[in-house]
């Protein structure tokens, strides 16, 4: 993996607007502006990240935190409200085919009107690659996420995991320079998580794609990435602290060492949101701090422990 | 046998059965010509079927409406897709679809008459007129019910607007489509009768009315129902195609 910033985030905050001005199209249909909210509060402010080629990048934080929408201005979805977010040195200013998104909802992303193999061709028919070569991509990519025999099938033929698996091998086809996945394992049952979350790895090592991975699973963003950013609470949430995971894949949960940086990692993450709560609340006693930010843990500890 | 007994209950034949008699003790108060018995309509039935006059009223009828109900297949649903998506189309076009479609189309009958002639083309003008509302608007809820994630998936997958268009907001609205489409299909059939009633010399709507003409109200009976025969398999024709041919667009049926 080569030392080249990837992805550059400066400054980034986020304020939603208080009225939807997109003209031209209606309300709630287009990819870019379905976000309306009516908080005049910042939701992120000042986040600074630089993510390099071929890493495996983590947002890890409580829910609400912000993460996700990063995330989402990070995929065009959403326009920033001061800063900037390069990929590879040049501005990003709405969705486009060189960052893939994985959605955590994969029965509202995926077409259920197209077979497995057509929704992984999608990318490569709308930039007007042949058909033979569609088809060769997609089999590859179909092979890949282990859904080799399951070309034919329609969306309301597969299960949970195996829909997640066509947004995986859909993205891939397309061959974008960032995979962007918003929990994507997240409704899964824990076998199906883990089988996937191993085949992401595998995926990975074998595309060197740079993934950005968001999640509020403690345990899984210490399995998966490389570096984590863990984030503080909304309002005013930003990065707080970044963590590199020191060991090598795969990794195995039950090894002691894996558990102790569980350990360290969820420490981490809940003094980042008791300094934020702290941070808001002012004159609180200590004692009601600590309360709250064990209460937007348990989430996340539930599962990491 | 439980499950034969819930099949007929089902199917409805007991309800019709019930009909059929109240319909039977209730002519039995009236002259024929006021109010025709079953029998007493079956036999004018056989007789415009073995003279061929209902034949004829059925297929010019059934061809005005198939005419005209596709022309407002083939304005309707893009005009709605593109209300539906485009925010700037809906502006301009709305006011004047919740305008008019709270006129009636034989409120206009007289206006087409006159601007149209007498001829076919003001009848098919007048069917496309009342079964374009329906499809509009139910293709214009079809494009609101699309999840704006399947928009930012096509869009991060490279589709441009054009695209995500074309493969996200047309086969994300089928089934509404499909909705709009069964509905336009009642109101042309509805409306044919308005539309022969007045300017034809033939079609099911002229049997209707020109039977009060000559006392046969046997034969507005067997119009009556012919229409209403006619809706029903025709729905019914069109739900079973739909659910055989875009079961993965949604349509359940």
């Amino acid at each position: 993996m080569s030392n080249n910033t990837k992805i550059k985030i400066e400054h980034i905050s986020k304020k939603y607007d208080v009225e939807n001005k997109a003209l031209l199209f209606t309300k709630g249909n287009s990819a870019h502006d379905n976000f309306v909210g009516h908080e005049t509060d910042y939701v992120l402010k000042d986040v600074n990240l630089e993510i390099q080629e071929g890493e495996f990048h983590i947002f890890l934080g409580a829910s609400g935190c912000g993460k996700t929408t990063l995330l989402n201005i990070v995929a065009g979805f959403l326009n920033k409200t001061e800063g900037s977010v390069k990929l590879d040195g040049k501005e990003i200013s709405g969705p486009g085919s060189e960052r893939g998104v994985v959605f955590q909802n994969a029965d509202s992303a995926i077409f259920p009107w197209l077979t497995v193999q057509k929704n992984v061709e999608y990318g490569l028919r709308m930039r007007g690659v042949k058909k033979d070569e569609r088809k060769k991509i997609a089999l590859d990519a179909i092979e890949l996420v282990g859904l080799k025999g399951h070309e034919y099938k329609y969306s309301d033929e597969l299960s949970g995991g195996m829909k997640q698996r066509v947004q995986i091998a859909r993205s891939i086809a397309a061959n974008p320079e960032v995979l962007i996945m918003d929990e994507p394992f997240g409704a899964l049952d824990a076998q199906t998580r883990r089988t996937l979350q191993d085949e992401l790895i595998n995926i990975w090592k074998k595309t060197g794609k740079t993934i950005l991975f968001v999640t509020h699973d403690i345990a899984e963003a210490v399995y998966l990435g490389e570096n984590i950013s863990i984030f503080s609470v909304a309002p005013d949430a930003s990065i707080v602290d970044k963590i590199t995971v020191p060991y090598k894949y795969p990794r195995d949960v039950n090894d002691q060492r894996v558990g102790e940086f569980i350990k360290y990692t969820t420490e981490q993450l809940e003094n980042a949101i008791r300094a934020s709560k702290a941070k808001h609340t002012g004159l609180q006693t200590a004692d009601n701090e600590g309360e709250s930010a064990g209460n937007e843990l348990a989430e996340a500890k539930s599962v990491a422990v | 046998m439980k499950n034969i007994t819930r099949k007929i209950i089902k199917s409805g034949i007991i309800s019709w059965a019930v009909l059929f008699v109240i319909w039977g003790i209730v002519s039995l108060f009236y002259a024929e010509s006021f109010f025709p018995s079953p029998v007493e309509t079956f036999v004018g039935f056989k007789e415009i079927v073995l003279n061929g006059k209902l034949w004829e009223d059925i297929s010019i009828s059934v061809q005005r409406v198939l005419l005209g109900w596709s022309r407002a297949l083939l304005i309707g649903i893009p005009v709605g897709l593109l209300i539906g998506r485009f925010r700037i189309v809906n502006w301009f076009i709305e006011p004047f679809i919740n305008f008019f479609r709270f006129v009636p189309a034989i409120g206009f009958l007289t206006l087409f008459l006159m601007w149209f002639g007498v001829g076919e083309e003001s009848k098919l003008i007048l069917i496309t007129y009342a079964s374009i509302f329906p499809i509009i608007i139910n293709t214009i809820a079809g494009v609101n019910t699309i999840n704006p994630v399947k928009y930012q998936a096509a869009e991060s997958l490279g589709a441009n607007r054009f695209q995500s268009f074309i493969t996200v907001t047309v086969p994300g609205a089928v089934p509404s489509i499909l909705t709009g489409a069964r509905l336009g299909l009642s109101t042309a059939i509805i409306s044919i009768v308005g539309a022969e009633m007045l300017a034809a010399n033939s079609g099911l709507g002229y049997l209707v009315y020109t039977s009060r003409l000559y006392y046969r109200t046997d034969w507005i009976f067997v119009g009556i129902v012919t229409l209403g025969v006619l809706g029903f398999f025709a729905d019914k024709f069109l739900r079973f195609v739909a659910k055989k041919s875009l079961k993965h667009y949604g349509v359940t049926g």
